[in-house]
């Protein structure tokens, strides 16, 4: 969507934030929260259109310096998001900017998204684009459930994966950790910690971003509780999925997920039934496994030994267990490659075995003319539902890794740091 | 004010002039931290080992990694959080003191020994400061005192565990949420905690000024139990109010410049500062930390000195 768009005349904050108030499901306790800060502010009203969809509108409530890059970082996000998932539902979309001490950025409801615009940041930060980021991908959600209700873990799991995937994509490069100290008034970045990294990287990116997932009781969340659990798990299986297929496979299916289920209350059934059209493969069995949350998902090399041979070379034997009860893959495949296991030797050969997920037991035993050096099964991260993925690799005599020594300097500076302010009072 | 301030020159000049005081702090510091950094690095390497082969030669932190290994971490590895990087261990650690963080059950031991190391270095290098190295010997010194300090410091942690189970959860817990949520502004929520934090920063400096002018009042003779010295060090704060908190203010104030260099270093220093030039810079600042510590040490045994006799030594 390019953004073509008219600025029209201030209208008064507190009547726009009525008519919001009014096309939405908001509930009673936050409206009036937010009521008491939209009094006397102004909103700026910008119409985008363009690629044939229809206008939106973006109401901006907040103060004036903050208005204008508010609407642009939303303007972005509604562009991004519609090119993934179709156009933003409804036609108007009202943002406001509340101080932080409300507790409610990233706060959405159907046509409303709140942030906040701190008092002191960083140029790394990006806190109140990344909650605006995160209530307008929610809103693609929130046409599936507006509020909590038995299925609604479903409609919250989806609004967590988009607004995650959101987030990353919109900060790529430029969004660092940033700590806040002080009852949270007071930021620092730490540029040594990139959250939302090059796409092309590989490793996974965070999946629980605080921005996305705090607070977990929030009010404008859709599920509690075990719900939420169930939300979470859903939430991890999509970003599982998304690295199993690929990003443009799986968006593709989200899309036509998102276009099926207009105007319907979708179910993970939908779901499933869209990506099964779009792999030309069932995928009950991947929800299946992937939703018991009663059940752990945890496979671990659990024994790696290279020895020098009898005769010559090396004898080595890989110990891969599953620890937990669910298994995340199926027998019934036809090419029963489930799972990858990767043996890496000290000459820089590999060989990678395929497991059947469902068994709990594997040894793999080679002769080689180097030792092993590393063992690792699933060694491309993409079974992010594994409970504890420290456990998947083991080494071999590994070099120093110096990351890790210059962590344990900076641990150690820590360490003295806290010993002095802990003491200077006694 | 004059005393003041000759009190704070020559107390820092004192400890400048004293580098075998302040290689002391910095070996013991040593001693008691790098054991327990042995044990985190050993575990980090390990885990940094042991991670999926995904691009594990990257130069810079996974950020994804680091949650997954905090997830399934525990003991002081469970304390391997970001904040131990550069300038915002200083932040959080200050912050975690005045918003009254319980620090985990696993650092008790090392704040432990850090209270027993400093129990010795107080007695060693407040001898010094006081009557110069003719009295006593280094470890001499240390060792006659070290009782009586330690049990100062352990009568001040309760007195301070006191604070935080009872002032604290009030001012932080009820005041501050509330004079916060009514503000219409963050501006205006900031100033109002920092109203809060200014009240509860007061009973912290007052306790702390009581702990040192105890242990001056050991070091200068005036007292001999500690229970006494406490008596001495609360009447010497009651009597000498403002001398007592401007000279804790200004020697703070070093502090404060401290953390505003090593946040301006950190932040605007350059793409290396999280490598091993962060971590030169890192101990520098220690280095720097230990001896405005010790200048309070060195200014308030003048200012006791100048106020008892009517002039600073």
């Amino acid at each position: 969507m390019t953004a073509a768009a008219a600025s029209q005349a201030a209208l008064d904050g507190a009547a726009a934030w009525a008519q919001a108030v009014r096309s939405s499901s908001i509930d009673a306790p936050t409206g009036s929260r937010v009521e008491r800060f939209v009094a006397g502010a102004e909103a700026r009203v910008i119409t985008r259109s363009g690629d044939g969809r229809p206008p939106l509108e973006i109401i901006t409530i907040a103060a004036p310096q903050a208005a204008q890059p508010l609407a642009e970082a939303a303007g972005q996000s509604v562009d991004r998001l519609s090119t993934w998932l179709g156009p933003l539902p409804g036609n108007r979309v009202t943002i406001v900017d509340v101080p932080a001490q409300a507790h409610l950025a990233g706060a959405a409801y159907p046509g409303i998204a709140i942030t906040s615009s701190r008092l002191l940041t960083t140029r790394r930060e990006f806190a109140a684009e990344r909650a605006l980021t995160v209530a307008i991908a929610r809103q693609y959600a929130l046409t599936f459930a507006t509020a909590p209700q038995p299925d609604s873990w479903f409609a919250e799991g989806l609004a967590a994966y988009f607004a995650t995937r959101a987030v990353h994509e919109s900060f790529e490069g430029r969004y660092y950790l940033t700590l806040r100290s002080f009852g949270g008034y007071v930021p620092h970045s730490i540029r040594a910690i990139v959250m939302s990294p090059n796409p092309l990287d590989p490793r996974p990116r965070v999946a629980r971003l605080a921005e996305v997932v705090e607070p977990a009781d929030a009010p404008w969340r859709l599920a509690h509780g075990a719900d939420l659990d169930r939300a979470n798990r859903l939430t991890m299986a999509l970003h599982t999925l998304e690295r199993f297929v690929g990003w443009p496979a799986f968006q593709a299916t989200l899309r036509a997920f998102v276009e099926r289920s207009a105007g319907r209350t979708p179910a993970l059934r939908d779901l499933t039934a869209v990506l099964s059209e779009q792999r030309g493969a069932d995928m009950t069995w991947f929800f299946d496994q992937a939703m018991r949350v009663d059940a752990r998902i945890d496979y671990a090399v659990v024994n790696l030994a290279s020895v020098p041979a009898a005769s010559a070379g090396w004898e080595t034997t890989v110990d891969v267990r599953r620890l937990g009860e669910a298994t995340s893959l199926p027998r019934a495949t036809s090419t029963a490659r489930s799972l990858p296991v990767m043996v890496r030797f000290a000459d820089g050969s590999e060989i990678t075995e395929w497991i059947d997920g469902r068994d709990r037991e594997w040894r793999f035993e080679y002769s080689s003319a180097s030792p092993a050096v590393l063992a690792s099964v699933d060694p491309g991260a993409i079974l992010l539902i594994d409970a504890d993925r420290t456990n998947n690799t083991r080494a071999l005599n590994p070099p120093l890794h110096t990351v890790g020594l210059r962590l344990a300097f900076n641990w150690l500076a820590w360490l003295q740091d806290a010993m002095l302010t802990c003491t200077a009072v006694i | 004010m004059t005393t003041i301030v000759k009190a704070l020159g020559g107390g820092l000049l004192r400890v400048l002039a004293s580098p075998l005081v302040i290689a002391a702090a910095i070996v013991a510091m040593l001693l008691v931290t790098v054991p327990f950094a042995l044990v985190v690095g050993s575990e980090l390497q390990t885990a940094l080992s042991n991670q999926q082969p995904i691009d594990r030669d990257a130069g810079e932190i996974d950020p994804e990694w680091w949650f997954e290994f905090r997830e399934h971490s525990r003991g002081l590895a469970a304390t391997f959080t970001p904040v131990i990087i550069g300038f915002a261990a200083p932040l959080a650690n200050l912050s975690a003191l005045l918003d009254g963080e319980s620090p985990p059950l696993v650092l008790l031991l090392p704040y432990l020994l850090g209270i027993v190391v400093w129990s010795f270095l107080w007695g060693a290098a407040l001898e010094q400061f006081a009557h110069g190295s003719s009295r006593f010997g280094f470890f001499r010194a240390g060792a006659r005192t070290f009782m009586r300090f330690f049990v100062i410091s352990m009568l001040a942690a309760v007195v301070l565990v006191l604070l935080y189970v009872s002032i604290h959860p009030l001012l932080f817990g009820v005041l501050a949420p509330n004079l916060e949520a009514a503000a219409a502004t963050e501006r205006t929520a900031f100033m109002l905690r920092s109203v809060v934090y200014l009240a509860f920063g007061s009973v912290l400096v007052i306790l702390s000024l009581t702990a040192d002018y105890a242990r001056v009042a050991i070091v200068m003779g005036s007292a001999a139990s500690p229970i006494d010295a406490l008596r001495e060090g609360a009447r010497f704060v009651r009597s000498h109010p403002g001398s007592a908190v401007a000279l804790y203010v200004l020697t703070g104030l070093l502090f404060v410049a401290l953390l505003v260099v090593y946040g301006y270093v950190d932040v605007y220093g350059g793409s290396g500062v999280t490598g091993w030039r962060g971590i030169a810079i890192a101990q520098a600042y220690i280095v720097a930390r230990l001896v405005i510590r010790l200048t309070f040490g060195a200014s308030e045994v003048r200012l006791y000195r100048a106020l008892a006799a009517g002039r600073v030594g």
